[in-house]
């Protein structure tokens, strides 16, 4: 490899390659690839299914979820009927798949696949150019917030739909997480849909959790431009994720360094704000807020310290010379260096 | 802290970007509608336990019932199973056509059609394969020697199949009208295309008539390719329909007939299908933006206090 194809490769370049390749593909896929691409994408692999973007691919997991909740396993407590196979079957169909794909890709499809974290990053670069003052969370922030998401995980996608099923909660609240998610709205407005954005006219738990959703989907598209991933840090996906990242063939690993006591670049890299990436190393490095965009490997000024790893082969390992050309271009927190081709400010007695 | 020509310059800019999307919004809306819909309605009910839409919905028509009434004079073909559909098995009934049985097309083996019997009124249809599944195509016939009629429709089993592509260029008939491209279910104002085919090629300037359960009626004319487009009406009454759920769940359905006379026999073809209301009814788009607003309020905020460091 050619030492200028070398300097240009960086891990982040390759990362958002991959992320506009899946935004497109997941947002407008189907345009291209034929009208019954969506759905025979969302059939194959259940785990990437959101219903409500009617047009395109899919992504998310959530719904198929939030329905097997309330359509067969509620409903099937509430009937007593006998639970067969044939209603555990289509449960396991969709977790097994679930479970195929992040055994593969891990916590990486949060960095590299989602729409929704694909958007909130580029914001948060255009809030960067702009100048816009920058919100991180300090480390008692970042670990009060990580209830949030296993809170609406288990409460929104398994709970309130199981309730639902067995006639103990209204049915309406059959995918209540669905019903308020920011990305239904982002990716339905990408792909020209109005109906999703729209609030039911009506007064009740519909209008509650949509205009929710609306809500939060406006707090995203404004908060990212000053705050790194802000509905990352409560999406029930990455509580998801979380679950199944040691078993995932995608993963982080960190091992214990002198330096890093002092150091701290890396949380300063990591778009979630995670303080156990500088303070931790093994298993308890790979929080269950990452990721694994892998910023932290890259911005990490040591050989071999933190590495991406996929099986037994490191993806990616940190290393001295990539840090030093990783910071021509931008600082760990993410802020761009000067384009070139902008005027520097001349000093005050130069007016003239 | 951000400097005030910024903050400026990121309103205004703003500003602009709002003003110069929402048309595009707008515009993309409609130009997207009939496209929207037509995805929705291409996804199979729950396959592998995956629901892919939001509310109920089954491939295929309608439940009629064993006894309810047929809603229009034309030969239509509809669903007399149980409400909510059944696994595994199609339970269909023809109306207004003296059809002793009913054919079936698979999209694995189009050209491969099995043919089941009608047993008081039913005709109880299951993939040849329980694993084959997918859009098939349903079609009865009742033949004279001077005429030749024939209803028609898609039902979708919630097993796996290909995509219906071959299924749709197989002839079936010797008059059909052809969904273009094959979808369970449509919704109001969205556009569809349906080509006009006569001894397997494209009939143009043929005339098809349509008429919807809410009452809806009009006539298309075939363009040079034999293609048509419909746009399916308003025409749904959702007053008293309180929740959007209760709106998404109605369901009605529309026909489409064409005829052709030739060596003296009439051909008669009819082609049914189910539609929902637009998914935008009973929903405001005031109340979206207001909310949207009021989260962008709350992240404002965030715009100009001083981040926290590191700790």
């Amino acid at each position: 490899m050619s030492d200028t194809l070398r300097n240009r490769m960086t891990l982040a370049r390759v990362r958002l390659a991959v992320q506009i390749v899946t935004l497109f593909f997941t947002v407008w896929g189907a345009s291209v690839l034929g009208h019954y691409a969506a759905d025979k994408i969302s059939t194959a692999l259940p785990a990437l299914s959101c219903a409500y973007d009617q047009q395109h691919g899919a992504y998310c997991s959530l719904i198929p979820l939030e329905h097997q909740m309330h359509h067969r396993i509620g409903e099937a407590i509430a009937k007593a009927q006998q639970i067969t196979l044939q209603v555990i079957m289509p449960m396991l169909v969709t977790l097994a798949t679930f479970i195929a794909f992040f055994l593969v890709a891990g916590k990486a499809f949060c960095a590299w696949v989602c729409p929704l974290g694909t958007l909130q990053e580029w914001l948060n670069r255009a809030g960067r150019r702009l100048g816009l003052v920058q919100n991180a969370a300090d480390s008692k922030t970042a670990t009060r917030l990580r209830p949030v998401k296993w809170v609406i995980f288990l409460g929104l996608v398994f709970i309130v739909p199981l309730l639902a099923g067995m006639n103990v909660l209204p049915h309406n609240l059959g995918n209540p997480f669905c019903d308020m998610c920011p990305s239904r709205v982002a990716t339905t407005l990408l792909g020209g849909q109005l109906e999703e954005f729209a609030v039911p006219e009506v007064f009740g738990i519909k209008f509650v959790l949509g205009g929710l959703g609306n809500t939060i989907f406006g707090f995203t598209l404004i908060g990212a431009l000053a705050l790194r991933q802000p509905f990352c840090r409560i999406c029930p996906m990455l509580a998801m994720n979380a679950v199944f990242r040691h078993a995932s063939l995608t993963r982080l690993v960190k091992v214990r360094h002198e330096k890093c006591g002092k150091c701290g670049i890396c949380t300063k890299a990591c778009p979630m704000d995670i303080p156990e990436i500088h303070h931790e190393h093994g298993r308890k490095a790979f929080n269950e807020d990452c990721t694994l965009c892998g910023r932290c490997a890259e911005f990490c000024p040591d050989d071999g310290i933190i590495q991406v790893k996929f099986g037994p082969w490191a993806v990616f390992s940190s290393n001295r010379d990539y840090y030093k050309r990783r910071l021509k271009a931008e600082t760990p927190e993410g802020d761009p260096k000067p384009v070139k081709f902008m005027p520097k400010p001349r000093p005050a007695g130069d007016a003239a | 802290m951000v400097r005030p020509s910024q903050l400026q310059v990121l309103r205004s800019t703003t500003r602009r970007a709002v003003r110069a999307l929402l048309p595009l919004l707008a515009w993309a809306y409609h130009a997207h509608a009939a496209a929207a819909a037509t995805g929705d309605a291409a996804r199979s009910p729950a396959v592998g336990g995956a629901m892919t839409a939001p509310v109920h919905e089954h491939g295929g028509p309608p439940s009629a019932g064993r006894q309810s009434p047929a809603w229009t004079t034309r030969p239509i073909i509809q669903s007399a199973g149980r409400p909510g559909g059944d696994r595994g098995f199609a339970a269909l009934a023809v109306r207004n056509l003296a059809a002793a049985e009913i054919e079936a097309y698979s999209p694995a083996r189009p050209a491969s059609p099995w043919r089941t019997r009608i047993d008081g009124g039913v005709a109880r249809i299951a993939p040849t394969d329980p694993t084959q599944g997918g859009m098939h195509w349903i079609e009865a016939r009742e033949e004279s020697p001077t005429a030749v009629t024939v209803a028609s429709t898609l039902w979708t089993f919630s097993s796996k199949g290909p995509a219906p592509r071959a299924l749709l260029d197989t002839p079936k008939s010797e008059l059909e009208i052809v969904p273009q491209p094959a979808v369970n279910r449509y919704r109001e104002g969205g556009s569809w295309d349906f080509v006009v085919r006569f001894m397997a090629r494209p009939l143009p300037q043929a005339p098809v008539a349509w008429e919807t359960q809410n009452g809806s009626r009009g006539e298309l004319v075939a363009d040079a390719s034999g293609r048509i487009t419909l746009t399916v009406p308003h025409d749904f009454d959702i007053a008293g329909q309180t929740e959007t759920d209760q709106i998404n769940r109605l369901q009605a359905q529309f026909v489409l007939t064409t005829e052709r006379v030739e060596g003296g026999k009439t051909y008669q073809t009819n082609f049914n299908a189910i539609y929902s209301p637009d998914r935008i009814r009973g929903k405001s788009l005031a109340w979206g933006g207001g909310f949207m607003l009021l989260g962008v309020g709350l992240a404002v905020p965030l715009l100009r206090r001083k981040g926290k460091a590191h700790v």
